[in-house]
């Protein structure tokens, strides 16, 4: 491959290539930096180089100086939860919409449509007063149902795009074979549709993980998501940069991670997330 | 299945959403209505278009449209523009795209509020990486967040820089989608590079172009996490975007009618923006 490169008529490939290795540096310089902070020393977090001995101390000074782990463990339960509803529920209300029949159903297709458009904001100031009047301010279960809210609607789009290309024949001949529908769903259509049941999750579990303006507005003392975290070290006098960045690699790692090793099936998730 | 069966399949989805977001909705409209104070939420007072008044002569109001504006124009803006040469930049390689894709990619998958954390420390004045290197080359940096016109255009640069991978990856799709028989037949008729994109690309992504701007469009809108990290909506104001003063009238101001107010304007202009865009294309799809 490497000798290709050299042959002049893939001098424009030689300069494709260039572009891109001089571009991927600046372009990660942010990540990278952050990478690099989250390794030193408080002392040498601010020394213009490249060259330093790292370290794991930040990784373990979050957790045990600054109470990181009650945030992370809030978040996995919030972002666990919201996730499986979103997608039993989600999926679920797909199959009906694409397969059942539904009288109405169109509407009820739009209408979910609809509340994907309402920007979280537009119903943040009243799902607070909702919340606190119910008496569920500051618990795990108001910042799942809000992240449920934004989750659901996006789910049906998804799961109902991948339902419609599963072909018809192959479910009436289940039915004639004498599944129930119920049958012919969990044994027919949600493994054929497992690229879109994996895509939807990734990205339901990722948007919930994220959530930061929702967990700022109903969470307090004991449900604190791991953004709220990020929000409390600003009013110090001497901020520990090196922890705070250590921090920030630990919640950001997970998701480059499983996003990047699910590529495939994320980059279908988001073309038929856009398209729907 | 039995017909009220099947109805059985949508209850827990619409039962959620119809408590969660439409109830809610609905709730925003009548505290539109009303003079609300978080202090005192039993004892709402009918005010009528007390609250719609309140907006025109709201200094900050204004100051705060015309913030959302910059903020999202020049964030799209330069989204469309960096993630298309980057598409396309990636779409000519041969091999490795793979692992290009998945580098470039790789900003969309920071929260904003994680980001802010980076380019706080990035853009701090004494001992950021920017004003360091600024200095050892014999220049004054300036204050990044602090500086009255300089905190809104700091916040938009890292909503660019997460915007970027969502269009480039979409567009790549497209790319790479396209059929090769317009692009052949260009090159044989001797059309320069910037031609083939401008009179052949261009045209046939557009649907996807469409998609891509509208998405963002209204992520840069909701783009709360960037600006609370970062500013805090300051220096006095001069960074303060409309969702994050949604947030300030309700949780600093305590006014949750005047903060309702606010966004149901926001969610108007979010909605109205969208079908604009939607509206171009159907209007795309039905020509071509």
């Amino acid at each position: 491959m490497r000798a290709l490169l050299l042959r002049p008529r893939h001098r424009q490939d030689l300069l494709t290539y260039a572009v891109a290795v001089v571009l991927v540096p600046i372009y990660l310089f942010p990540i990278l930096w952050l990478l690099r902070a989250s390794l030193v020393t408080q002392r040498e977090l601010f020394r213009i180089s490249w060259t330093f001995t790292p370290t794991l101390r930040n990784f373990v000074l979050v957790f045990s100086d600054l109470g990181f782990a009650k945030y992370v463990a809030n978040s996995l339960l919030v972002t666990t939860m919201a996730t499986l509803i979103s997608m039993a529920a989600g999926s679920v209300a797909a199959y009906g919409l694409v397969r059942l029949d539904i009288k109405g159903g169109k509407w009820i297709a739009y209408l979910l449509l609809f509340t994907r458009f309402v920007p979280p904001v537009a119903v943040l100031v009243p799902f607070f007063v909702l919340i606190s009047s119910l008496g569920l301010y500051d618990s795990h279960l108001a910042l799942i149902l809000a992240h449920i809210s934004i989750l659901i609607p996006y789910v049906v789009f998804v799961m109902y795009g991948f339902f419609l290309s599963i072909p018809l024949e192959i479910e009436q001949a289940a039915i004639v074979d004498g599944c129930s529908m119920t049958q012919v769903f969990v044994r027919i259509v949600l493994p054929l549709a497992f690229p879109g049941l994996v895509a939807a999750t990734i990205f339901a579990a990722i948007t919930s993980w994220n959530d930061f303006i929702y967990a700022l507005v109903i969470t307090g003392y004991n449900s604190a998501t791991w953004p709220i975290f990020f929000t409390q070290y600003t009013g110090e006098v001497t901020i520990k940069w090196t922890q705070i960045a250590a921090g920030a690699v630990i919640v950001a790692v997970p998701v480059v991670l499983l996003a990047t090793a699910m590529q495939k099936f994320v980059t279908r998730g988001l073309t038929l997330g856009a398209i729907k | 299945m039995k017909p009220r069966f099947r109805y059985l399949t949508l209850v827990p989805a619409l039962v959620l959403v119809l408590g969660v977001v439409l109830y809610p909705f609905g709730f925003m409209i009548w505290m539109v209505f009303h003079r609300i104070s978080l202090v005192a939420m039993s004892e709402p007072r009918f005010i009528g278009l007390g609250n719609l008044a309140k907006v025109l002569s709201d200094a900050q109001f204004a100051m705060t449209f015309r913030n959302t504006a910059l903020f999202v124009g020049e964030s799209v803006i330069m989204n469309l523009l960096l993630g298309f040469l980057l598409a396309l930049l990636v779409n000519r390689m041969r091999w490795g795209k793979l692992i290009f894709r998945s580098i470039f990619l790789l900003p969309m998958m920071i929260a904003p509020l994680a980001a802010s954390v980076i380019w706080k420390l990035l853009y701090d004045p004494a001992q950021g990486v920017f004003n360091r290197t600024l200095i050892s080359l014999g220049l004054s940096g300036p204050d990044w967040l602090g500086g009255y016109h300089l905190a809104l255009q700091s916040t938009i640069a890292v909503d660019v820089w997460l915007g970027v991978p969502f269009v480039f990856v979409v567009l790549l799709g497209g790319l790479e989608s396209l059929p090769v028989e317009p692009f052949e037949s260009a090159k044989i008729d001797g059309a320069s590079a910037w031609q083939t994109v401008r009179r052949i690309t261009i045209p046939m992504m557009r649907p996807l172009l469409l998609i891509a701007v509208t998405f963002r469009i209204v992520w840069s809108f909701r783009n709360f996490g960037v600006i609370y990290g970062l500013t805090q909506g300051g220096p006095a104001g001069a960074s303060e975007t409309m969702i994050f003063r949604v947030w300030r009238v309700a949780f600093a101001d305590l006014d949750l009618g005047y903060a309702a107010t606010i966004a149901l304007l926001m969610a108007a202009l979010i909605l109205f923006v969208t079908i604009l865009f939607v509206i171009g294309l159907a209007r795309q799809s039905t020509t071509s």
